[in-house]
């Protein structure tokens, strides 16, 4: 019953409170898991920005060829 | 042979595409084995008979800890390739890491701080480890600073690696800093030579974190790289055509 891999706690509340240790032990689990995903987020989001800034910047190319090759004679855009 | 591996790593291009193929696995096996260990330091290893069960931070705190100060060394190695051969992929690595090495120092102090309550009855204390473990997160700000510092981006890059290198001086004092000035803080219960100090029942789980942290710092590293990469190579061919495919997959 008492192996060295067995459920250490008797209730999911008993792992909670871990015998008043909880607030110390999850405090650090939470912190530890926002920086570890921020982590991964943080550069995923960057690309996905950067790749739309390059896909807005395309676009505003082919809108002004396509501008300039309506109107060869200086229209307004 | 040997050189044409080595400067492979010259293209931006070759990276972004071979870390594609690498990174799904990297964050899988990262993935599965911080869930395993945490599961298996929380809940099933046995409680410390002296600390009770606030020592169950070991399993952030240690491997966060080893990452901060093997990225570090990465960080000054990454430094030091940018200097000499001039590779720019390597003053990447160099910045990528500074901002996560900076994090998970955090991680690091913060973790061992709320492990210092309730076993020493304090949350912060001026030990030497611990004095040396926040010298070495001012070093990482250090290194993001000079980036923002500068607006040429070689002039950056080395003044940035200069500092990384020179303060890799700090890295051994944090190392031995248990051993030099024991006053608050344990000495070190994982050893690369002799006997662990942790009993076999904790150390597996501990072992396991260790394993999981490396494998999510090889990922966090290598997607921070990829979206530096992109951010320097806008105005390249490949990565507009890369936008331009990623653009047509989202609408559909």
């Amino acid at each position: 019953m008492s192996g060295p891999i067995d459920w250490q706690f008797e209730s999911w509340a008993a792992f909670w409170q871990m015998a008043g240790h909880g607030p110390y032990v999850w405090a650090a689990v939470a912190v530890t898991a926002v920086v570890m995903v921020a982590l991964l987020v943080a550069p995923l989001r960057r690309q996905r920005r950067l790749l739309a800034e390059v896909r807005a910047e395309q676009a505003r190319a082919a809108r002004r060829a396509a501008a300039t090759a309506d109107k060869p004679a200086g229209g307004k855009i | 042979m040997a050189w044409q591996w080595f400067h492979q790593w010259g293209s931006p291009r070759w990276f972004y595409q071979r870390s594609g193929v690498w990174l799904p696995w990297l964050g899988g096996a990262a993935g599965l084995l911080l869930a395993i260990g945490l599961v298996w330091g929380l809940a099933l290893a046995p409680a410390d008979f002296k600390q009770g069960n606030s020592y169950r931070i070991i399993y952030l705190h240690v491997p966060a800890s080893f990452l901060a100060l093997a990225g570090y060394y990465l960080m000054a190695i990454a430094g030091a390739i940018g200097l000499v051969w001039k590779i720019k992929l390597a003053y990447t690595a160099m910045k990528c890491a500074a901002t996560i090495g900076a994090a998970l120092t955090f991680v690091a102090l913060f973790t061992g701080a709320v492990w210092g309550k309730p076993t020493w009855g304090t949350y912060w204390v001026w030990d030497a480890r611990i004095t040396s473990m926040l010298v070495l997160l001012f070093l990482y700000f250090g290194v993001i600073a000079l980036y923002q510092a500068f607006d040429r981006v070689d002039v950056a890059n080395k003044a940035a690696a200069l500092l990384a290198l020179v303060g890799t001086v700090n890295v051994p004092i944090i190392y031995k800093s248990v051993d030099w000035w024991y006053t608050l803080h344990q000495p070190a219960s994982l050893k690369l030579t002799g006997e662990s100090t942790l009993h076999a029942s904790m150390l597996q789980p501990l072992l396991v974190m260790v394993v999981g942290f490396y494998l999510f710092y090889a990922a966090a590293l290598l997607l921070s790289m990829r979206a530096e990469v992109i951010a320097r190579e806008s105005g390249g061919g490949w990565v507009k055509a890369l936008a331009a495919g990623q653009g047509g997959g989202q609408q559909l």
